[in-house]
């Protein structure tokens, strides 16, 4: 166990390094403009020692190890200090999305193989087809224009309300959950429609297999034999397909921040296109790497604690 | 081939889709037509039927000739994905060693990505972009499913006797492969490509809602979704649309991509 998350843990962190490294060396690319605008910003004196990623990649690298990614071009402000002020924002939207996804997910998908053949199959099977191919920025806008313009109920955008008003603590609470619900609704949707649609299908395949007719046979409660029986063949996949997701997550996370005006890294790093503020593109990729591979160590966690072939290292084919 | 019901309903979405791309401009009214500064933001009516833009342009015209842009891209980007993936899968998996761990390693590292910051890390190098420039984008992020996919089957077919026979009566192996292999793995390779169609036009009207992409003088169905976001309030119609339009035109392709694959697997369980 200890042996496989070292080797593990070691994978992750070359990946990160690889990234860091490669958008590091991709920024030499970047167009004469952005280079001669990020001169200025070091001639105006933002930060004399700053690195300048278009320079050198290894000072980049150097400094991004000593946890200094260079100053904004924009804001004047060390890279690293905007993200910081960010990442909570990101993480709060990404795992309430991650939630929903799972919440969703895994309920429309048990329903669905529970009830097979019910008169609410097909809508709700094709409704999930169709989800799929929704655009996230899309989804939400059209949420906020049911949800907030025409109804009312919700709010727009941002991540809590008037800044000024006086609230307890909980009134705070309740009203940035408010705020999150539909961007985190608008990010886990998506995802929930793709673990539904595969849990019922490998479900369906549980059911008609020896092992589901043998408990059948047992006389143990067809509610217990589709959650224990069932539902533990298809958890393993089901684990590698939310492992595959997180970087459609967290991409997804740049859209539905921009659409709700959640100012997180995605929406930092959007907006870091348009003033063509390399440091913050390269600092927030470096950022959406990390994440991305924090959450395949989570998948692989889940994979080992789900299965002790892999926790006792017998895996290698 | 006989068709399931899923292969019947993707490819009419899908060519009524095209059609309406291609002719559709050209059979609208004269009347239907917008005209800049004429009437902005006019609810659906009869005489435009989705109503019109901020600057009095017809929403379904835009949207017709969106279909246009969107479809030429994503089919486009698809087809370079292909073709970079499948030569990158084929000579994995024929050559092995360490030509095989350097292309999967770009695979997984590649993969392990958002490809959302992927399309937007690019276009920052690129620029404001052209049609190829956007094709060349999506394709660059978007073509290591189809390399896995083919070194998978590659590897499976290898040990066959297939690629032997063809060696023994004589062929190189270059030839063998592209002669023998190939035909065997084209039919999974354009499944799976059926099925990235929709991925595609996902990520180029992202990249046009984020306002990247193509120019904003090009009608794209990202860029209307934008236009139609920022008059959210007074406009709901500018927004809807378009976004009915990707969701159709994408389950349009899934619904092909699925159906394709049905069909493939009832003929081979025929033999």
């Amino acid at each position: 166990m200890l042996a496989w998350s070292a080797r593990r843990l070691a994978g992750a962190v070359v990946l990160v390094v690889l990234v860091a490294l490669g958008s590091a060396l991709v920024a030499q690319l970047v167009p004469g403009d952005a280079r001669d605008l990020l001169a200025e910003g070091t001639r105006r004196g933002a930060s004399a020692r700053a690195p300048d990623p278009a320079a050198s990649p290894w000072r980049w690298l150097a400094g991004a190890a000593r946890g200094d990614l260079g100053q904004s071009l924009k804001y004047r402000q060390p890279v690293a200090a905007l993200i910081a002020e960010r990442i909570p924002r990101t993480l709060a939207l990404t795992v309430s999305g991650v939630a929903i996804q799972l919440l969703v997910g895994l309920g429309a998908g048990l329903v669905l193989a529970a009830r097979r053949g019910k008169w609410y199959d097909g809508p709700l099977s094709s409704t999930l087809y169709v989800l799929d191919a929704v655009p996230a920025f899309w989804l939400g806008i059209m949420l906020i224009l049911v949800f907030a313009v025409q109804l009312g109920w919700l709010p727009i955008s941002g991540t809590t309300g008037d800044p000024f008003a006086e609230r307890t603590l909980f009134e705070e609470l309740a009203e940035r959950a408010r705020h999150l619900v539909l961007p985190a609704l608008t990010l886990g949707l998506g995802g929930a429609a793709v673990i539904a649609r595969f849990l019922r299908n490998s479900l369906l395949d549980a059911l008609s297999s020896g092992f589901v007719l043998a408990a059948r046979a047992e006389g143990i409660p067809e509610r217990r034999v589709v959650l224990r029986s069932a539902f533990r063949a298809s958890l393993l996949p089901l684990i590698t397909i939310f492992g595959l997701s997180f970087p459609g997550l967290l991409g997804g996370a740049v859209i539905v921040e921009r659409v709700f005006g959640w100012p997180g890294i995605g929406d930092l790093a959007a907006d870091a296109v348009f003033s063509r503020d390399v440091p913050v593109i390269m600092g927030t990729n470096l950022m959406f790497a990390v994440l991305v591979v924090a959450g395949n160590l989570v998948a692989d966690a889940l994979y080992a604690a789900a299965d002790p072939r892999i926790r006792l290292g017998r895996s290698e084919r | 081939m006989r068709g399931g019901p899923r292969l019947i309903a993707g490819a009419l979405l899908v060519g009524i889709l095209v059609l309406s791309g291609a002719v559709g401009p050209l059979l609208l009214a004269p009347a239907a037509r917008g005209e800049i500064g004429a009437q902005s933001l006019e609810p659906p009516s009869r005489s435009h039927l989705l109503g019109t833009d901020n600057l009095g342009m017809d929403v379904l015209e835009r949207l017709l000739l969106g279909a246009r842009t969107s479809l030429l891209v994503a089919c486009l980007a698809v087809l370079g994905a292909t073709l970079i993936g499948a030569s990158a899968g084929l000579g994995a998996g024929l050559l092995g060693g360490l030509a095989d761990t350097a292309v999967m390693r770009t695979v997984d590292y590649a993969s392990a990505f958002p490809q959302v910051m992927l399309v937007i890390f690019l276009s920052t190098l690129w620029g404001e972009g052209s049609v190829p420039v956007v094709v060349a984008i999506i394709a660059a992020t978007t073509w290591m499913s189809t390399a896995r996919l083919v070194r998978a089957e590659v590897l499976s077919l290898r040990e066959t006797e297939l690629l032997a026979a063809a060696v023994a009566s004589g062929a190189s192996r270059l030839r063998a492969a592209l002669a023998h292999l190939l035909p065997n793995v084209m039919g999974v390779v354009i499944v799976a490509a059926t099925l990235r169609v929709g991925n595609a036009i996902l990520l180029e009207t992202s990249l046009g809602f984020l306002g990247l992409g193509l120019p904003e003088e090009t009608p794209t169905w990202g860029r209307m979704i934008l236009d139609g976001w920022r008059q959210l309030r007074s406009a709901w119609w500018i927004a809807t649309f378009p976004g009915i339009a990707i969701t159709l035109a994408t389950v349009g392709f899934n619904l092909l991509g699925d159906g394709l694959g049905d069909a493939q697997r009832i003929r081979r369980r025929r033999g």
